[in-house]
C-alpha cells in the first residue's frame, strides 16, 4: 500500500508539472494525432509525400518508410516515442 | 518483446474505477461533449475449423469474435481525445479456449496531445512503450520536451497482466520514467527506469534502460538500446545496429542483439516463458543483416541473414538466410511476392527450407488474395518431413462503411493430419464529426 501511495504522489507531481509546464515545452510542432489522409493498403512509403525530418518524431521520414529493415527494427523507434505510430495505427496491435 | 498474456486479469479489480474516471472526465470540460470527431470500428469474425489429430480424433470449433474500437477526437475543438478498444469471444460449438466466453478491455483512456513539443498525457488503460517500458497499465503517463531539447516522461499505475499459472499473479504497482535529449534530425538519447512491485520469482522487477538514435552522416544512422534487470543482475536485452538509407530505394541494416531468459522473462506469467519450457540460464545472441532494394519502380528485392547462438546446447545454434521478391501493381493496391528461406542448425530437427508465394487482386469493390507456404524439414517430425498451408480470401465492399469478406485455410502439418478453417468477417467503419475540428 505504501508503494502504491508512492506511485500516486509521483504521478500527481508529474501531472502538475505538465499543467504548469506547457509554456516551457519545445515549439517544434507535434505529430498530428491522426494522419490527415487515409493511407493505401500494403506497405507505406512516407517518402512519396514527405521529405526531410518528421515533425514530432524528429527523425528523417526515410527512417519510417515501411521497408523490410524498418519492419524489423520499428520497436527501436517506438521506444523513443509512440506518437508517429499512433497517427496511423492503434497501439493495441503492437 | 511483448509480455505473454492470457485472459484472467488481476487488473480487473481497478478496471471499474478506470472506466468510470475515463468516462466522467470529459464532463469536466463543459461544452465539449457535443463537439468531436467520432469514429467507430466493429469487426465481427465467425470462425469455423476442424482438426484431425494424428491419432484420428477430429475436433470442430465455431467461435464468434467481436473486436470493437471507438474514438472521439478534438473534444470541444481541443487536442483532447478518448479511445476505447476491446474484444469478446462466444463459442457456438465446442469450447475453443478456457470456458465458452472470454473478452478483454484492451484500452480505455483519455489523451491530451499538446500541439507543440509532443507534450502529452494519458489517463486510463493504455499500452505504453517508453525506454525500458513495454507495458499495459491502468494509470497515467505524461511527457514533454523543453525548447533546448531536454525532455522527461513519467508514468505509473497498476500493471494489467494475466496469468494462467497457479498461485501466480501480476504486479501490484508499476512506475517509471525516461529522461532524454533530442536534437531534431541529428540525435536522440535517453535513459530510463522502471520498477514493478510484485512477486516475480520471489522478487520485484527493477529495470534500467538506455536508448540511442544518432545520425552520423546524411544517410547513415546508429541505433542502440539496452535494458538491465537489476532484480536478477542480468542484462535483459540489447540491440545495436547501423542503418544506411542512401535514397528512397535502398535500405540496409546490420547489427547485433541479445537477450537473457532470466533477465527478460523474469515477470513472465505464461508457462511457455518459464522453466522448464525455457532454460532460465540461456542467453541468445543474434547477428543480423537486411537489405531492401526497390531496384525498379514496383519491384523490391529483400535479402536477409542471421546467425542465432544459444548459450545452452539444447536449443542449438542456427543460421537463417532468406531472399524475397515483391511486385506491387494496380496503382499499388495489390502485391505479389515469392520468397525462400534456408535454415541450417546444430540440431537436425531445427533445419528446414521454407517457400512462400502470394498475390492479391482488387478489381473495383472486390478483393481476392491467395497465400501459400510450405516448409521442408530435414528430419521427420511426428512422421512427416513437410507441411503446407494455403489461404484464400475474398472480400466485397457492400457499402462505404461496410465490408464482407471470408477466408478458407487448408493445412497439413506434423501437428494436424488435416486442418480446414473457414472465416467470415463483417467489418463496419463509421466516422462522423459533430464540430470537433476548429
Amino acid at each position: 500500500m505504501m508503494r502504491r501511495s508512492h506511485a500516486v504522489k509521483i504521478l500527481g507531481a508529474a501531472l502538475l508539472a505538465l499543467m504548469f509546464g506547457c509554456s516551457a515545452v519545445s515549439k517544434t510542432p507535434s505529430v498530428p494525432p491522426k494522419h490527415p489522409e487515409d493511407l493505401p493498403q500494403g506497405r507505406v512509403d512516407c517518402l512519396e509525400c514527405h521529405k526531410d525530418v518528421s515533425a514530432g518524431a524528429l527523425k528523417p521520414y526515410a527512417n519510417f518508410r515501411h521497408s523490410a529493415v524498418f519492419i524489423n527494427s520499428h520497436g527501436t523507434y517506438a521506444r523513443q516515442g509512440q506518437n508517429l505510430c499512433s497517427s496511423c495505427y492503434k497501439s493495441e496491435f503492437c | 518483446m511483448g509480455r505473454p498474456t492470457t485472459v484472467a486479469s488481476p487488473g480487473k479489480r481497478v478496471l471499474p474505477a478506470v472506466v468510470a474516471i475515463t468516462l466522467l472526465l470529459p464532463l469536466l470540460f463543459a461544452g465539449t461533449a457535443l463537439a468531436a470527431d467520432l469514429s467507430l470500428s466493429s469487426k465481427t469474425y465467425g470462425l469455423y475449423y476442424e482438426r484431425e489429430l494424428a491419432g484420428g480424433q477430429k475436433d470442430r470449433y465455431a467461435p464468434l469474435y467481436e473486436y470493437l474500437s471507438a474514438d472521439a477526437a478534438n473534444l470541444g475543438g481541443k487536442p483532447l481525445s478518448f479511445h476505447f478498444y476491446g474484444w469478446g469471444r462466444v463459442d457456438l460449438g465446442e469450447n475453443s479456449g478456457s470456458g465458452s466466453t472470454s473478452g478483454e478491455v484492451g484500452s480505455i483512456y483519455l489523451e491530451y496531445l499538446h500541439p507543440e513539443g509532443n507534450a502529452q498525457g494519458k489517463l486510463g488503460r493504455f499500452f505504453l512503450t517508453e525506454g525500458a517500458a513495454m507495458e499495459i497499465i491502468d494509470g497515467a503517463f505524461v511527457k514533454a520536451t523543453t525548447p533546448v531539447g531536454l525532455g522527461v516522461s513519467l508514468y505509473g499505475g497498476v500493471p494489467v497482466e494475466y496469468s494462467i499459472l497457479d498461485n501466480t499473479s501480476g504486479g501490484d504497482s508499476l512506475f517509471g520514467g525516461r529522461v532524454f535529449f533530442v536534437r531534431p534530425g541529428f540525435v536522440e538519447i535517453g535513459a530510463s527506469y522502471l520498477k514493478e512491485d510484485g512477486t516475480f520469482q520471489g522478487k520485484n522487477r527493477e529495470m534500467y534502460g538506455g536508448d540511442l538514435w544518432l545520425r552520423v552522416a546524411p544517410s547513415v544512422e546508429l541505433t542502440g538500446q539496452a535494458t538491465y534487470n537489476r532484480s536478477v543482475s542480468e542484462m535483459a536485452s540489447q540491440r545495436y545496429a547501423v542503418r544506411i538509407v542512401p535514397g528512397s530505394t535502398v535500405d540496409i541494416s546490420a547489427g547485433y542483439e541479445s537477450y537473457t531468459y532470466k533477465g527478460l522473462f523474469q515477470p513472465a506469467l505464461n508457462p511457455a516463458f518459464v522453466s522448464p519450457s525455457v532454460n532460465p540460464g540461456d542467453k541468445v545472441e543474434v547477428i543480423f543483416a537486411i537489405v531492401d532494394w526497390a531496384f525498379v519502380p514496383g519491384w523490391t528485392l529483400e535479402v536477409a541473414g542471421k546467425n542465432i547462438r544459444h548459450d545452452k546446447a539444447d536449443p542449438g545454434d542456427a543460421n537463417r538466410g532468406e531472399v524475397g521478391l515483391r511486385y506491387s501493381y494496380n496503382d499499388k493496391k495489390d502485391t505479389a511476392g515469392l520468397s525462400a528461406a534456408f535454415v541450417s542448425a546444430d540440431l537436425e530437427e531445427n533445419e528446414y527450407q521454407e517457400y512462400r508465394g502470394f498475390a492479391t487482386y482488387s478489381p473495383g469493390k472486390t478483393r481476392l488474395t491467395l497465400d501459400a507456404l510450405t516448409q521442408q524439414y530435414k528430419k521427420e517430425i511426428n512422421g512427416k518431413k513437410d507441411q503446407f498451408q494455403v489461404v484464400a480470401t475474398a472480400g466485397y465492399q457492400l457499402l462505404a462503411a461496410l465490408q464482407l469478406s471470408g477466408n478458407l485455410t487448408y493445412t497439413q502439418s506434423p501437428s494436424f493430419q488435416e486442418d480446414w478453417a473457414g472465416l467470415v468477417r463483417v467489418t463496419y467503419d463509421f466516422a462522423m464529426s459533430t464540430g470537433g475540428k476548429k
